[in-house]
């Protein structure tokens, strides 16, 4: 009862002077404001990398063919209209990896296709993968309607293929896709499942958009379209050899993922001539990720810290000189019957009640401007839920904090001397 | 019975950097329940000094202060302010009500710091004193909004709202022509009629004549009055 007297006090004292409690309040709003924005933008960026990192596959390696420097070199210097570029993992490699490693699990090779897909006649930008049945125990994506890839698909090079759901509702929006036909480089392919949306996977290429993609059987890829892939131009013809763009290796449990991947990029060394995979290993780039997390977090912290400490500093300002100013008031209130202590209540309340408030407003501001810049961005916002009272319980503290020099001050002066104060 | 108040060889020196400032020096009192006493002097004879004294809103550099035979000495911050939130009202030349809010509000103020009382009952209390002081018509309105002889009359209901036994008014005409004057007068008279002690500091001889007793201060010391 009496704290909310205390409360309904200040909140008065403060409306007496709004612009001015407003302006005190300015470093409050804009600090706590800044430090929710920014957290929650953090916060959206750290659930898309963690998303990306975890749907590689914690307890996978990820080999990936890379065009290797004088290649590219090459390519820039030629003079001749036609060109093979020879480089990357073969199906070979990978058989002799899963032979002597005896620690992979399961090898899922993919490989991307030129080819065109249209259906209904309608040409789309859908992707064209070719992979193995393993892919969906190896990379945890199960269909959603239909099957996926089988070993029947794979031994007799079917022409089926199972379509990414984005890639799905691009070619069949108001239907099914399930035995639905689709052509894919000029031939004619049954859609026999389609997966559920997985979201991005690892950083850029066609491989980490599993959404938008239609996969064939692996042999298929080569039995229709062989070990060659030539993109087209005018007079000119690019063409690329390359069997594998990316091998998924899932390692037995409990096996140490450093040496699984240091043996598969031995053997690539010894077989290759030329520097032309890269291993990656997600469980490694998570830990990466998340030291570099704590970092930020070392430094969002201090950022918030020295916003408060401004904003702290600024009531104590205007505390300092609404005491000035209330000086008789003071005196008054004591002659009242007020002890130091209800002088130090008195202030304290107030300047606690605006950088509360302060808090409130700061982060509905700063809430609102994620919202926006989300909008804009076209992302889905995503808040740290205790960034919100913990914006609000912090910025009273600093009321409290910053108040007390200022109260105590109030509560110290001489009655008589300001009673006198003109 | 103990006397209200009875202070004894009290001294107030402010050390100041120009060498000590004597405002009272060993002075000595007795003040019964129900007087109604004047006391005059020359500006800096320490007169304000005592009232406040009086009032316990400053203390003595040495000396003996009791108040309805209590040692005022021992007292802590909260006790002292108990006895000044009850027991006592203030009422100043310059006023003193907060500009910002209502009569009313002002009125109520004194309330703030006094013991648990229903805020019905304070309020109605309140109304009945601004109407005792005759401003009833103006309770929404802003101390800057009134006259000097009317802000007098709003902080006299506000020194009363609490009901003390002691009024202390430090030159409570001071600031007002002859006619609010002796409306001050009027209102404080009647007071002491009901049984309140009323203390004025003042330097209105004319005003001084009419009460009780009168002290006259000099350079701070009494140099008449009955003691
Ligand atoms: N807080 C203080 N610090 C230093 N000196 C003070 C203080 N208060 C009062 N004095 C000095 O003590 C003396 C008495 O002051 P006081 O205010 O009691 O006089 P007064 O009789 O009320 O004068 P006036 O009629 O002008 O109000 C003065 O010389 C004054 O300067
Ligand atoms: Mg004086």
């Amino acid at each position: 009862m009496a704290q909310l007297k205390l409360v309904a006090e200040a909140w008065q004292n403060l409306m007496l002077h709004k612009t001015r409690s407003f302006l005190a309040a300015l470093g409050i709003i804009f600090g706590v404001a800044s430090v929710i924005c920014m957290l929650s933008i953090s916060e959206v960026a750290r659930r898309d990398v963690i998303g990306r990192i975890e749907r590689m596959g914690l307890h996978n390696l990820i080999l990936d063919s890379v065009k290797p420097e004088d290649i590219r070199k090459q390519e820039r210097q030629r003079s001749e209209d036609s060109w093979v570029a020879r480089f990357g993992m073969t199906r070979l490699d990978l058989d002799i990896l899963k032979e002597t490693v005896p620690e992979i699990e399961s090898i899922v090779p993919m490989r991307v296709m030129l080819s065109d897909v249209y259906a209904n006649l309608q040409l789309s930008d859908i992707n064209v993968v070719a992979t193995t049945p393993e892919y969906t125990e190896v990379m945890e994506h199960h269909v959603a309607s239909g099957r996926f890839l089988a070993a029947a698909d794979e031994a007799n090079a079917s022409a089926v293929c199972v379509l990414g759901a984005d890639a799905a509702r691009k070619l069949f929006p108001l239907s099914s896709a399930v035995d639905e036909v689709v052509k894919i480089g000029g031939a004619h392919f049954k859609v026999v499942g389609v997966m559920p949306r997985k979201g991005q996977t690892g950083s850029g290429g066609i491989l980490s958009n599993p959404d938008n993609a239609a996969y064939i059987p692996f042999a298929t890829s080569f039995a229709r379209f062989g070990k060659l892939q030539t993109r087209g131009g005018q007079g000119v013809s690019e063409a690329t050899e390359l069997e594998v763009n990316r091998a998924v290796l899932r390692v037995r449990d409990g096996k140490p993922l450093k040496l699984v991947a240091q043996a598969a990029q031995n053997l690539m060394r010894q077989r290759h001539r030329q520097d032309d995979v890269a291993v990656t290993i997600p469980f490694s780039l998570l830990k990466e990720h998340k030291q570099a997390e704590q970092i930020f977090r070392w430094v969002m912290g201090s950022l918030a810290a020295i916003s408060l400490l401004v904003g702290g500093i600024g009531i104590m300002n205007i505390m300092l000189a609404n005491m000035a100013e209330r000086r008789q008031e003071i005196g008054l209130r004591r002659a009242l019957g007020a002890t130091r202590r209800d002088i130090v209540r008195l202030f304290v309340g107030e300047s606690a009640l605006l950088c509360c408030l302060g808090g409130a407003i700061g982060v509905g501001t700063g809430a609102a401007l994620a919202v926006a810049v989300g909008s804009l961005a076209d992302w889905t916002v995503a808040f740290q839920p205790l960034s919100f009272p913990l914006g609000i319980i912090v910025s009273v503290l600093t009321g409290l904090i910053f108040g007390t020099v200022p109260a105590i001050n109030a509560a110290r002066l001489d009655p008589v001397l300001a009673l006198r104060a003109e | 019975m103990d006397p209200l108040i009875a202070i004894d060889n009290i001294s107030k020196v402010y050390a100041m950097r120009g060498g000590d400032v004597h405002a009272l020096r060993q002075v000595s009192l007795t003040i019964e329940e129900a007087e109604f006493m004047s006391i005059v002097g020359k500006s800096g004879s320490g007169k304000s000094t005592l009232l406040y004294l009086l009032g316990l809103l400053t203390s003595p550099t040495s000396g003996e202060y009791r108040i309805r035979g209590r040692q005022a000495h021992g007292l802590s911050d909260f006790e002292r302010s108990q006895v000044r939130g009850k027991e006592i009202g203030f009422i100043f030349q310059s006023f003193h009500l907060v500009p910002q809010i209502k009569v009313l509000e002002n009125v109520l103020l004194s309330a703030r710091y006094a013991p648990e009382t229903s805020s019905t009952d304070t309020r109605k209390r309140a109304l009945e004193l601004v109407d005792r002081v005759g401003l009833s018509h103006r309770i929404d309105h802003r101390p800057t909004e009134l006259s000097n002889g009317e802000m007098q009359r709003v902080a006299i209901a506000r020194a009363l709202l609490t009901d003390p036994s002691l009024i202390l008014a430090d030159e409570p005409t001071g600031n007002l022509d002859e006619e609010n004057g002796d409306e001050v007068y009027n209102l404080l008279k009647s007071l002491n009629e009901e049984g309140k002690t009323i203390i004025i500091v003042t330097h209105d001889a004319q005003l001084a004549a009419r009460t009780d007793r009168c002290i006259r201060l000099k350079d701070g010391e009494v140099v008449n009055g009955s003691t």
